[in-house]
């Protein structure tokens, strides 16, 4: 040992100067280098160039890096504590800043615009306008309330654009009223709803008796209206029927004015027609005359008649004009039309008969003339031939040569007569003419005047009709137009209203909901206390009967238990006592019987104990199988065992060659040691002697106790330990199944005894 | 039981033993010394003296056999 330990210091040493030398090396070796010299110069180039290639790479990567950020994103991340380097070369990271977001298109504000706009409505022609081109734009996205005024608007918008039969409007009305012409009391039906609303804003009236109130209304108003236009009806049929009457009159008249005219003519032209003609001729004239002068008459009556009829019904009308009923208009529009017609129709016919007259007076008096002139003729003739007789032309072959003499001189002086007539005619025919001229020009100024009059008269009174139907036209329009705005009104009253009214309900809802609640509960809680007193009531009571019952269960059950567990403790003990017996089945050096069927037995007796399981559990495998030692035969071996390990007192892990047994056998010879020496309360150190141990196990076992003596043989060590292992093992094996056995004789008595009950 | 008759067992083996190779020892002594030897005593003692201490070798080997240890260099990693 010493050698080896001289030996591995002198390597230490050899190894340390081996060091030692070694270290003085690199030096020489650097100095050898150096003065070789190339070898340094390309370590110095190595070294250079290395640097070089290090400083190029860093200084190349920074360059890009500020180039491209992403390489240098890149890098940062790859590469920790790159960023750091980064930072200090180039500055911090550019960042991208993110685009910002469009802002939200303000839709909202169109919208509360529009609804702003339609909740004031005070100026409705702008609004109108406004809401007409915003409307259709954002119809879509109105509420309920928007909706409808949208609606209200495209009716307004509607009804402006055209321009305007009334009848349109009528026709709309239709739904709310039963008559067709009603249609003009939609304008005073809001109104008139508006207004009752208003009025009875605290109380309302039911919609059926508005309807009914209105309906009543219009009733009045259609048979005011009816009995208007069937007045006016009546008259007007009967103006034109007299109008018609009085114009056939009056044609009838031109056409006797005509016809006698004619015939009137033709008597004064046809002088050769001979004499019975010319009396027919003449008769048929006064005939013609006489229906001239009745038609004459019967025209005039007629136009008086008609003159006195227009006039009724010019009164009527302009009462009507008066009474201002609005459905009435287009009856006095109508029935005026009609009177102008007339009164133009009879003007017409008045002119043609004047016209008729005039010519019939331009031949009447033509008539006259030639009656004068031929009277004269005839008086000349019968002054110079008083006996030729009127119808001178036949009597041609009875005149004598005197008369026919003094006839061709009267015709000759006549003639001259006439002659120089002629040629003063001739002379004062400017004259003539020209006072003719001034006649003509003054009737004709005349007849213009009157013409002209008739025609301005004519003319005014239809401008007035046209005027009127405008008047009526834009009065309608702004009819519909105050209906819309009226509408519109209205329906923003509605909306008010209607939101008031939600604000009311809600606040009354909330207060009698309330109120419920509050009444419920109470009722709830007075309920719920008598409920709950009565079932405490029952409660107590059930409770008590329970009880007693559990009680008397309990007694009963407890009895019956207390039964069982005495014949189960009974039984533990029995099969314990059979336990116990099978334990001084030891005879001899051989163990006892196999335990397990005592330990079957013991388990089937108590299987739900879990105190005598565990017990049976930690019995060990070979006291089941094998059976144990009795302690007679653990003894007897004992004393094999002890001689035995004295002879080998002295071998160990260390000690173990034959020339060591031979020493320590011969120990145990010369060794003279008490046999049972008395053990001492505590162990001292130079008590784990093996002989001393063997001493006191032996003194143990003498005095029965088992345990101690394994105690001590347990601190052997060594072969000693070794020798007397198995006789250890068997030793405890025996005292664990003795422990446990008695623990159990000690439990099973304890449970039995637990069960006897005092009496 | 088996424990302290081991040892018991271990001394029958080694006298056993050490009789045979003993025995044999000298016989191989013997022979030999006849043998090559020319009968001198020194095989005999050399062969009985092998026998002798083959057999004490086994012996002690056989009683040092529980305290034995038989372990493998483990190289550290």
């Amino acid at each position: 040992m010493l050698r080896a330990c001289q030996r591995v210091g002198v390597a230490v040493a050899a190894q340390n100067c081996r060091c030692g030398r070694s270290s003085f090396r690199p030096s020489q070796l650097c100095r050898g280098y150096a003065t070789s010299g190339e070898s340094g110069v390309s370590a110095g180039k190595i070294i250079g160039a290395s640097v070089l290639v290090v400083g190029g790479g860093v200084g190349g990567t920074v360059l890009y890096a500020n180039y491209d950020p992403r390489f240098r994103e890149n890098v940062e991340k790859t590469i920790p504590y790159s960023d750091k380097l980064f930072e200090v070369a180039l500055g911090p990271a550019p960042y991208s800043i993110p685009t910002p977001k469009k802002p939200i298109q303000p839709g909202a504000l169109k919208i509360s615009s529009v609804t702003e706009v339609m909740k004031e409505s005070n100026l409705p022609s702008t609004k109108s306008q406004k809401s007409k081109t915003e409307a259709p734009a954002t119809s879509g996205e109105q509420k309920e309330a928007s909706s409808e005024v949208a609606q209200i608007i495209s009716a307004a918008g509607e009804a402006v654009s055209i321009p305007a039969p009334g009848m349109q409007d009528e026709e709309r009305g239709k739904d709310h009223v039963h008559e067709h012409h009603e249609g003009k009391h939609k304008p005073a039906a809001p109104g008139e709803e508006c207004a009752c609303e208003d009025s009875h804003a605290l109380k309302e009236r039911p919609p059926e008796e508005v309807a009914a109130r209105l309906a009543q209304q219009d009733k009045v108003e259609q048979e005011k209206i009816s009995a208007l236009a069937a007045t006016l009806e009546g008259a007007l049929s009967r103006t034109a029927r007299i109008t018609l009457q009085a114009i056939t009159a009056q044609e009838a008249a031109v056409q006797a004015v005509n016809a006698h005219a004619q015939i009137l003519k033709e008597a004064m032209d046809n002088s050769e027609v001979p004499a019975e003609k010319k009396s027919s001729q003449w008769r048929t004239l006064e005939e013609a005359l006489k229906d001239r002068r009745k038609a004459v008459d019967e025209a005039a009556n007629a136009l008086l008649k008609a003159k006195e009829e227009l006039e009724k019904i010019k009164v009527v009308i302009d009462d009507a004009k008066k009474s201002r009923i609005s459905g009435t208009k287009s009856y006095v529009l109508a029935a005026e039309e009609n009177l102008h017609h007339m009164i133009v129709d009879l003007d017409n016919a008045i002119k043609k008969v004047q016209g008729a007259q005039s010519e019939a007076k331009i031949v009447a008096q033509y008539h006259e003339l030639v009656a004068t002139a031929r009277d004269e003729f005839q008086r000349e003739l019968d002054s110079i031939t008083p006996d030729v007789e009127s119808g001178w032309k036949g009597l041609t072959g009875q005149l004598s040569t005197d008369d026919l003499n003094s006839l061709i001189a009267h015709a000759h002086r006549r003639i001259d007569q006439l002659n120089r007539e002629l040629a003063e005619h001739r002379v004062r025919e400017q004259q003539h003419i020209e006072i003719a001229l001034e006649k003509q020009k003054l009737e004709n100024k005349k007849a213009l005047e009157t013409a002209v009059a008739k025609a301005l008269e004519h003319h005014k009174s239809e401008l007035q009709i046209e005027q009127e139907r405008k008047m009526e036209e834009v009065r309608e329009v702004m009819e519909t137009e105050m209906r819309t705005q009226l509408r519109r009104q209205a329906a923003a009253h509605t909306d008010h209203l209607r939101d008031v009214i939600k604000v009311q309900e809600q606040e009354l809802k909330l207060e009698f909901e309330q109120n419920l609640s509050e009444k419920l509960s109470e009722q709830e809680m007075h309920f719920r206390r008598l409920t709950q007193d009565q079932l405490d009531n029952f409660t107590l009571d059930i409770n008590t009967a329970y009880a007693r019952l559990k009680g008397i269960e309990q007694a009963v059950e407890s009895h019956a238990v207390a039964e069982e567990e005495a014949r189960k403790a009974h039984q533990l003990w029995l099969s314990v006592e059979a336990l116990k017996y099978t334990m001084k089945t030891a005879c001899g050096e051989s163990p006892t019987e196999p335990l397990q069927s005592a330990v079957e037995a013991i388990r089937a007796s108590c299987s739900d104990n879990t105190f005598t399981e565990a017990l049976i559990a930690a019995l060990p495998q070979e006291s089941l199988t094998r059976g144990v030692y009795s302690e007679e035969a653990l003894r007897a071996r004992f004393y094999v065992v002890q001689k035995l390990a004295k002879r080998v007192a002295m071998i160990d892990e260390t000690r173990n060659s034959l020339y060591q047994y031979f020493l320590s056998y011969l120990q145990a010879l010369l060794m003279f040691h008490p046999q049972q020496l008395k053990p001492p309360a505590e162990l001292s150190t130079n008590d784990l002697d093996t002989f001393k141990l063997l001493s006191y196990a032996s003194y143990c076992i003498e005095h029965g106790d088992l345990e101690l003596a394994a105690k001590f043989v347990n601190q052997l060590k060594g072969e000693s330990r070794r020798v007397a292992q198995d006789w250890l093992a068997e030793a405890r094996r025996t005292l664990e199944t003795k422990q446990i056995v008695e623990i159990l004789t000690a439990y099973a008595s304890a449970m039995g005894l637990g069960t006897i009950q005092v009496q | 039981m088996a424990a302290e008759s081991d040892l018991g067992k271990k001394w029958d083996r080694c006298l056993a033993d050490s009789a045979v190779k003993l025995g044999a020892g000298f016989g191989l002594g013997i022979v030999f010394s006849v043998t090559f030897f020319k009968r001198k005593t020194w095989p005999i003692a050399f062969g009985s003296g092998l026998g002798l201490g083959m057999a004490y070798s086994n012996c002690q080997h056989d009683f040092q056999s529980p305290y034995l240890l038989h372990g493998k260099f483990v190289k550290e990693q």
